[in-house]
């Protein structure tokens, strides 16, 4: 894992017992993860009781490199192991590398999830919905009489849905189940590799 | 079911009966083509003078055609029932006869012409697919995401007629089995015995 | 037979079948666990062939006896060469399903060690992976949208909900670094008012991009810088700062020049718009002022100088005229025309002051390039008359030299004399101090270029190191990545210690049977003992029969005693032989019955009872369903 200077000078003051003693490093570790995962942003995230007596720039500087460290252990991917050597050689004693890691593998999921869901992508289908239709007449023709499929696709992207709608003849339909059949299939050997 | 001709109606058409059959013949050829392709004026123009009567008159001879022949093929009408709307209008045995033939050559093609009036929701047309598999990103650069990527392609609706509208969709292989199993669901209920009655009490 | 078995079931296991605990060899197994086994191997050998076979058996009893005949044509299909049949799997029989299963599994090793054998590259790791990944998400039920919970986001439509959208964050500087003498109002900002990196950016969701983006600039930046370094700074042999600042000077004078070379053109055509041009000489100013060299800043240009001194004059102007246009509120009636009197009067008054700017402007340039040129023929004429005085001193000395013409001359020559001896004495001292001096600027210049060729030497030496470690590192790197790759495949192994228990077995096996060689080796030479001994015991009878038969033969003739006793010993010869008769006849009974309880035992592993009963069972259900059938067509 690359570091970038500014984050190794960070860290290594978040390392240093004389300025990060265990409680503080614990509450500055909590804050680090729980600014990360909140939905809101808290500017008060730094004030507390334990991080009182730190000098607030180094404070700013240790929480900005903690964060930093986190997201690219989650966006690396990094194993237990990595980021332990990886701590060990900016000089973080044992018992913080643990305290680390544990509170780490204990948010590592969510912040997956979070990492996750940044991007962009097409609408996702979601759900599918039908209807039967026959039609019988309308203002230009009479006596039609076709039974027809009114088809409704739930989609959704960044958090908003929209359905699309449109009509198929029963020909039509079985086209498209006959496809995304093709689809499944495909994706089923795709499985067996 | 007969035809019930309004008077207006009646008195464009009297004129039909003034000219040759072979014109009238030409008429409704004229009167289908502009069906098909939407009326222009300057072959009224050119007809008028060829019969030398006024444009109007031959203007609202070939448009009481296409009306009549809209009128009965929009409501299917057997070939007695035309034959006794046009009974009304006081032709010769010749002129209804051709009038008939007109009706019965080209009444299916005229109702496709006009089903294709009504506001339509959009239609499926076709349906292209791919499996993807989204491998890294820029935040997270190990993932394994696999995504089935369809493009649906979408012929009508509202404003845009005759051209495709594609909509580029994702699902997951779970979500697409649902999918599936909804719309074959979709498709067994046109066999219901339920669908089959009601199609069948309808016709 | 026992090990076999435990080898059958552990291989089969391996291959997914699922067998119990308590199974530990084939007897025990059941049709639906023999069909299973089959088809998982099948399954494995030729996936072609094994995909449409089920793995249970399906209720029907015509169904079940299709897939026993599929099974068995998959069977010969794949080279067994045994008699199979459907009856091989619906009434089974130990040895027939033995010795498939072993021909199966033999099948089988062969196949995955190839598997095993192909190089695991990263690809195929990957396409496990995904294929992993499918197979995860075909199992999820599906939900609806709305039930969903975040737990089941990874599995299913992970969905991007946001964009990837950084900011630029503002980070405190730390204050042990380079920056140590920064603004105290500066740090007070940091201290106080500066939010927490993850409560800067203005959404929420951004805080993520926001701080990846930020720390994969500042990397790609140092990468950036390491590369120029070593490539360029490196040999320009410097230190960074002043290879930095020095680039920083480079950089801001081909700023400064492409932007005076655009600036310079507008400035002169169009005078009305000095706006411009004063902001650019504004920025041009500010990078200077930016430099850290205050020599330039105090420079500064002549251009500049007289852009500021026109756009502060324009000012002044536009301040002059304004009081006189707001003086002077009158008389509704008058203000008007006297408004526009005076806006005329103004009018022209400003016309007039700009034509005269503009003249004296003129003028005024007119005037300064004058001005250099006098200021020039000044500078020349006073050197040209310095010089016309310096002459003619020399001309007075001369022309107060000639009255004692003679006597001066003899002075005169004394004196060039004088100086001519002076001349050469300095020159040979000259010479003297010379030749050391040469000596010693050879002497230095040659240490100068030997100092210069250690330095490049060392700087390729240190340019082979750099290439070295990055060489090394790369290396490092991927053997690293090689490790891991490892480990993962290491992992994903079947965990089980299989080969070494296999090779024990083996082992065991081979010493059970060398003992047993043994055994027999040594049965067969006592057998052959046996057979010796009694060959020389019949040889020794026969013998001894012989003689004592010719002996009481001929005594016989003599002696009716002897000849009753050559009677009986026909009679006792004979029935010895009738007796060794019957017991090599109950010898080879006793084998046969031993044979026949083999046999026995053979037939009852076959179950042919029990497999006779389930046959007839099916039978009847075959015949219920075949009747149900015909019911139904009935029926329909």
């Amino acid at each position: 894992m690359e570091l970038s200077e500014s984050v190794q000078r960070g860290l290594q003051a978040l390392a240093d017992p004389s300025a990060f003693d265990q409680s503080s490093y614990r509450a500055l570790v909590d804050a680090s993860f729980r600014s990360l995962r909140s939905s809101q942003a808290d500017p008060g995230v730094l004030d507390q009781p334990e991080l009182k007596q730190i000098d607030q720039i180094l404070l700013k500087q240790s929480h900005t490199a903690a964060t930093t460290f986190i997201l690219e252990a989650v966006k690396q991917n990094a194993d237990k192991s990595t980021m332990s050597s990886c701590l060990e050689e900016l000089s973080f004693s044992a018992d913080k590398v643990e305290l680390f890691n544990s509170t780490h593998q204990k948010h590592r999921k969510e912040l997956e999830r979070l990492l996750a869901s940044i991007g962009r992508c097409p609408p996702q289908i979601n759900d599918a919905s039908w209807r039967l239709q026959y039609h019988v007449k309308n203002g230009q023709v009479d006596k039609v009489n076709e039974p027809f499929y009114l088809l409704s696709l739930n989609t959704e992207n960044k958090g908003s849905s929209e359905d699309i709608n449109f009509t198929c003849t029963v020909e039509q339909l079985q086209d498209l189940v006959g496809k995304l059949k093709d689809a499944a299939k495909s994706v089923e050997k795709a499985s067996q590799m | 079911m007969l035809l019930v001709l309004s008077d207006d109606h009646k008195e464009h058409l009297s004129f039909l009966p003034k000219v040759d059959a072979a014109v009238v013949g030409e008429f409704g050829r004229i009167a289908l083509e502009f069906l098909r392709r939407g009326s222009s004026p300057k072959i009224y123009e050119g007809a008028a003078r060829k019969l030398c009567v006024p444009v109007e008159m031959v203007q609202h001879g070939v448009e009481g055609l296409m009306y009549l022949m809209t009128e009965s093929s929009k409501h299917m009408i057997s070939e007695v029932d035309f034959l006794d709307s046009v009974l009304v209008l006081g032709f010769g045995e010749e002129l209804n006869q051709i009038l008939l033939q007109l009706y019965l050559q080209h009444h299916s093609q005229i109702r496709s012409i006009l089903s294709q009036l009504p506001s339509n929701l959009p239609a499926y047309h076709n349906l292209e697919w791919r499996l993807d598999v989204q491998l890294a990103s820029r935040p997270v650069r190990q993932q394994v995401i696999p995504m089935l990527t369809m493009r649906l392609l979408l012929t009508g609706g509202c404003g845009s007629r005759d051209d495709l509208s594609r909509r580029v969709l994702q699902t997951d292989p779970s979500t697409l089995l649902h999918l599936i199993t909804t719309l074959e669901a979709a498709l067994a209920a046109i066999k219901t015995n339920h669908a089959r009655r009601i199609f069948r009490n309808i016709k | 037979m026992e090990e076999v078995d435990k080898i059958l079931i552990h291989a089969l296991k391996q291959v997914g079948t699922e067998v119990s605990e308590e199974t530990d060899s084939v007897k025990q197994f059941s049709s639906e666990l023999i069909v299973e086994a089959v088809v998982r191997c099948i399954r494995v050998i030729e996936p072609g062939l094994g995909s449409p076979l089920p793995t249970s058996l399906p209720p029907g009893m015509s169904a079940r006896f299709r897939v026993g005949m599929s099974l068995a044509q998959a069977c010969q299909d794949i080279g067994y060469k045994g008699e199979i049949g459907y009856q091989t799997f619906l009434y089974s029989n130990e040895p027939e399903i033995r010795s498939l299963l072993m021909f199966l599994v033999e099948k089988l090793p062969r196949e995955s060690a190839e598997a095993s054998d192909q190089p695991t590259g990263k690809s195929v790791v990957l396409q496990r992976a995904i294929a992993a990944a499918i197979k995860a998400q075909l199992v999820v039920p599906w939900l609806p949208p709305n039930c969903r919970l975040p737990l089941h986001g990874e599995t299913q439509s992970p969905g991007s909900l946001h964009s990837f959208h950084a900011q630029p964050l503002s980070l405190p500087h730390c204050t042990k670094g380079p920056g140590k003498n920064q603004l105290k109002e500066v740090q007070d900002y940091q201290r106080d008012i500066l939010p927490p990196v993850t409560a800067q950016p203005s959404h929420h969701a951004s805080v993520v991009a926001s701080i990846l983006e930020q720390h994969t600039a500042e990397l790609s930046a140092a990468q950036e810088w390491d590369n120029e370094w070593n490539s360029q700074g490196l040999l320009s042999r410097l230190t960074p700062q002043e290879y930095c600042s020095r680039k920083l000077t480079r950089l801001r004078k081909r700023i400064e020049e492409q932007l005076r070379s655009a600036a310079l053109p507008s400035a002169e055509s169009a005078f009305g718009g000095p706006r411009s041009t004063s902001d650019l000489s504004d920025l041009l100013q500010a990078f200077r002022g930016s430099t850290p060299s205050d020599h330039i800043l105090t420079k500064g240009t002549h251009f500049t100088h007289t852009q500021k001194f026109t756009f502060t004059q324009q000012q002044q102007a536009a301040a002059v005229t304004r009081p006189s246009i707001t003086a002077g509120p009158q008389s509704e009636s008058d203000i008007q025309l006297c408004q526009q009197e005076e806006q005329l009067s103004l009018q022209q008054q400003f016309q007039q002051l700009c034509s005269d700017v503009e003249q004296l402007a003129a003028d005024m340039k007119h005037m300064s390039v004058t001005n250099a040129q006098v200021l020039d023929e000044l500078k020349q004429r006073d050197l040209g008359n310095s010089e016309n005085e310096e002459k003619m001193q020399v001309k007075k000395k001369t022309i107060d030299l000639l009255p004692d013409a003679d006597n001066n001359l003899l002075k005169l020559q004394v004196l060039v004399e004088a100086s001519a001896k002076r001349v050469v004495n300095l020159a040979s001292q000259w010479e003297k101090h010379r030749a050391p001096l040469i000596d010693e600027h050879r002497r230095l210049k040659e240490i100068c270029s030997n100092q210069d060729l250690e330095s490049s030497r060392k700087l390729s030496e240190i340019k082979s190191l750099h290439d070295k470690i990055r060489v090394s590192t790369e290396e490092a790197k991927k053997k690293e990545e090689i490790y891991k790759q490892l480990v993962t495949e290491l992992e994903n192994l079947p965990q089980d210690a299989s080969r070494s228990a296999y090779t024990q077995r083996i082992l065991e096996i081979v010493s059970n049977i060398k003992k047993q060689k043994e055994e027999i080796t040594k049965i067969l030479s006592d057998t052959k003992e046996l057979q010796k001994e009694i060959n020389s015991l019949t040889g020794k009878l026969d013998r001894t029969f012989a003689v004592t038969d010719e002996l009481v033969f001929k005594d016989a003739k003599k002696d009716e005693s002897v000849r009753k006793s050559y009677k009986y010993l026909a009679a006792l010869h004979e029935n010895c032989n009738q007796l060794i008769q019957t017991i090599e006849d109950t010898g080879t009974i006793l084998r046969e019955i031993r044979d026949l309880e083999e046999q026995i035992e053979t037939e009852n592993g076959s179950k042919t009872v029990a497999n006779l009963e389930r046959i007839l069972e099916d039978y009847k259900a075959i015949r219920q369903e075949n009747s149900a059938l015909a019911a139904k067509v009935r029926e329909g």
